[in-house]
């Protein structure tokens, strides 16, 4: 018997690898949104994509709340890129998967050539 | 620098090419003619038309020019009180109870352009000409934050020594600059029209909004108001926002000199160009919306001698009208203004305005409180400090926001169009503006405005939805206990 994490680690597994079929053959922009979908859909995770620019966190995709987050916004750089992520919630995705996703998200910034 | 260097540098700047593609059969997207017969065609309007009109707009839908048209030519005095009660409350749904305050800071007043309206033309001989240095506008900004404020609008004259690199490094400057736990936090700019190239830089250093005015949308009268420089070419400048949103600067405003040219035609042109951005960059409008009047300038006749300047009366309908016809963009009222009116039509719809405004180059720190006309652009109509203003503005039920999280956050163009057209702003800028204002009086304010503040706030709390009242309570408590910068 697996135990929560497990599971939660290969469910999330499998979320990736639809990510990354998600995000095959879209570029740039759209690949973003399409993350930014799926998440929300499979796991209520509400974030969106930005291009920072010193203080400016400019909009490029992802998902639109209409009212303010309870808790505090999380702002996080994605490595080696200049796109960054406003998290509203995470939803259910557990803090080790939400490291995963990062890890993804970045390689997906470079992949596109979003730096 | 020699005259032929300047002129080098000139014909340098336009590039046909970043004006042509934006073109339409050849022409650009105003068309004098159309807006003369909309404004013939739309003379004294049926009142249930001008009623429907209304409706629409307070569904928070764009207007059309022929609607905008007919609402210009109400006579009606009543109908025109029904026209100032819906500009007011369709700046409630969309901005609510606020008002967002900025700085201007003037870094250089050399400009190669001949605008006859403007005292920084290149042949007024009476001007003083100073281009800040870094230093300088470190000490400028330090001075500017030391009072309160959050936000600047930087100013800039088309100058090669004021080019792109300059402008860069000088908004670099601002943003490093800090006094004590006080910081500029956003820097919007109101430069000249550059490239899409030179665009590009300026937005990889984080400015705000990118400002620039058409001055008058009247085509023949630009043309006699604008006879020699680079700003003589009226496309260049029309198109100017076009190559901002091309170049990924997505908060673009809009503003005309009211007082050159027919103030009904104006409005019209800004309606135009509205929502010429609106249908080229996927719904994104003009972030915000300015309409300064024609104010004495040092040896520029034309200042007072203009016959199409506005009364304060037509300045209030002209206020009221543009709010009404494009209810989702900030409008800005200035300093410009005699205190009476810019209070007088922030009632109408103005959602931004200055304070403790210093215009002349260098003036906030070098502590020149009057005003100086040989080193401004024109002269100011209120000069009270922001704690003043601030007072006044709470007195009347408005809280002042030096808010910039949506900035910082990612709710820009298209996010914050979708937001704005929804109505929905004041979700997130109702709390945001309170949390900014209690900073604001813990730091800076007066003890009469701290009183009067705090008052306000309690009453303010109503307007927040009820599922972010603990949170914002919270968050007002940390502010108490020092923590500063947060937001929703």
């Amino acid at each position: 018997m697996l135990s929560k994490t497990a599971r939660e680690t290969r469910t999330f597994r499998g979320c990736l690898r639809a990510l990354e079929e998600a995000t095959d053959g879209v570029h740039g922009v759209e690949a973003l949104a399409a993350v930014s979908q799926r998440l929300a859909e499979t796991y209520g995770t509400r974030m969106w994509f930005v291009r920072i620019l010193g203080h400016r966190w400019s909009y490029i995709a992802g998902c639109r709340p209409r009212t303010p987050a309870l808790p505090p916004l999380e702002r996080i750089p994605l490595a080696e890129s200049n796109v960054g992520m406003v998290v509203e919630t995470w939803g259910k995705l557990s803090p080790d998967n939400r490291r995963r996703l990062m890890a993804f998200l970045a390689a997906l910034a470079t992949r596109e050539k979003l730096a | 620098m020699l005259a032929t260097d300047t002129n080098r540098w000139m014909s340098a700047q336009i590039r046909e090419d970043e004006i042509e593609r934006y073109l339409e059969g050849g022409r650009d997207f105003i068309a004098d003619d159309e807006i003369e017969r909309l404004l013939r065609e739309n003379r004294a309007p049926d009142p249930r038309h001008v009623r429907d009109v209304l409706a629409r707009s307070l569904a928070l839908e764009r207007l059309d020019p022929a609607e905008t048209a007919a609402l210009l030519n109400v006579e009606d005095e009543d109908l025109w009180q029904e026209i100032f009660e819906t500009a007011r409350e369709v700046k409630n749904r969309v901005y609510g109870p606020r008002i967002v305050t900025f700085a201007p800071l003037y870094c250089s007043n050399l400009c190669v352009n001949s605008c006859l309206y403007c005292a920084f033309r290149r042949e007024n001989a009476a001007e003083v000409r100073r281009r800040l240095t870094l230093d300088e506008v470190r000490k400028e900004t330090e001075a500017i934050v030391s009072v309160g404020h959050k936000r600047l609008i930087v100013v800039y004259g088309e100058h090669p020594r004021s080019d792109v690199d300059y402008i860069a490094d000088t908004i670099r400057t601002i943003y490093d600059t800090r006094v004590g736990q006080g910081e500029i936090r956003r820097v919007n700019i109101n430069a000249a029209p550059i490239s899409i190239d030179d665009l590009k830089i300026l937005k990889d250093i984080g400015i705000g909004t990118y400002q620039v005015f058409q001055e008058t949308y009247h085509h023949a009268t630009y043309k006699k108001v604008h006879p020699r420089g680079i700003k003589s070419h009226y496309a260049w400048r029309l198109y100017a926002l076009h190559r901002a949103q091309e170049a990924g600067v997505d908060d673009v405003a809009i503003g005309a000199l009211f007082g050159l040219y027919d103030w009904k035609f104006e409005v019209l042109g800004l309606l135009h160009h509205a929502i010429a951005l609106e249908r080229e960059f996927g719904g994104v409008g003009p972030h915000t919306i300015s309409f300064p009047r024609l104010e004495p300038a040092v040896n520029s006749p034309l200042t007072t001698s203009s016959s199409y300047r506005v009364s304060d009366r037509d300045f209030k309908r002209l206020v009221a009208v543009l709010r009404v016809s494009v209810p989702y963009t900030g409008m800005i009222i200035t300093a410009r203004e005699p205190a009476k009116i810019r209070m007088d039509v922030i009632n109408v719809g103005c959602t931004q305005t200055d304070a403790s405004t210093r215009i002349g180059i260098g003036a906030y720190s070098e502590g020149t409180a009057e005003q100086e006309s040989r080193k401004q652009q024109f002269m100011l109509g209120d000069t009270r400090e922001l704690d003043d203003v601030i007072r006044e503005l709470a007195r009347m039920g408005y809280l002042t926001s030096f808010c910039t999280a949506g900035y910082r956050c990612g709710r820009t163009g298209s996010y914050f169009m979708s937001i704005a057209k929804e109505g929905k702003t004041h979700c997130f800028c109702i709390p945001n503006a309170i949390l900014t204002f209690k900073e604001y009086l813990l730091d800076y304010a007066t003890e009469e405005t701290r009183k009067v503040g705090e008052a306000l706030i309690e009453t303010r709390m109503n307007d927040v939805p009820d599922r972010l009242k603990p949170k914002v309570r919270e968050r007002l408590h940390a502010i108490e206990n020092g923590t500063r910068d947060t937001y929703f």
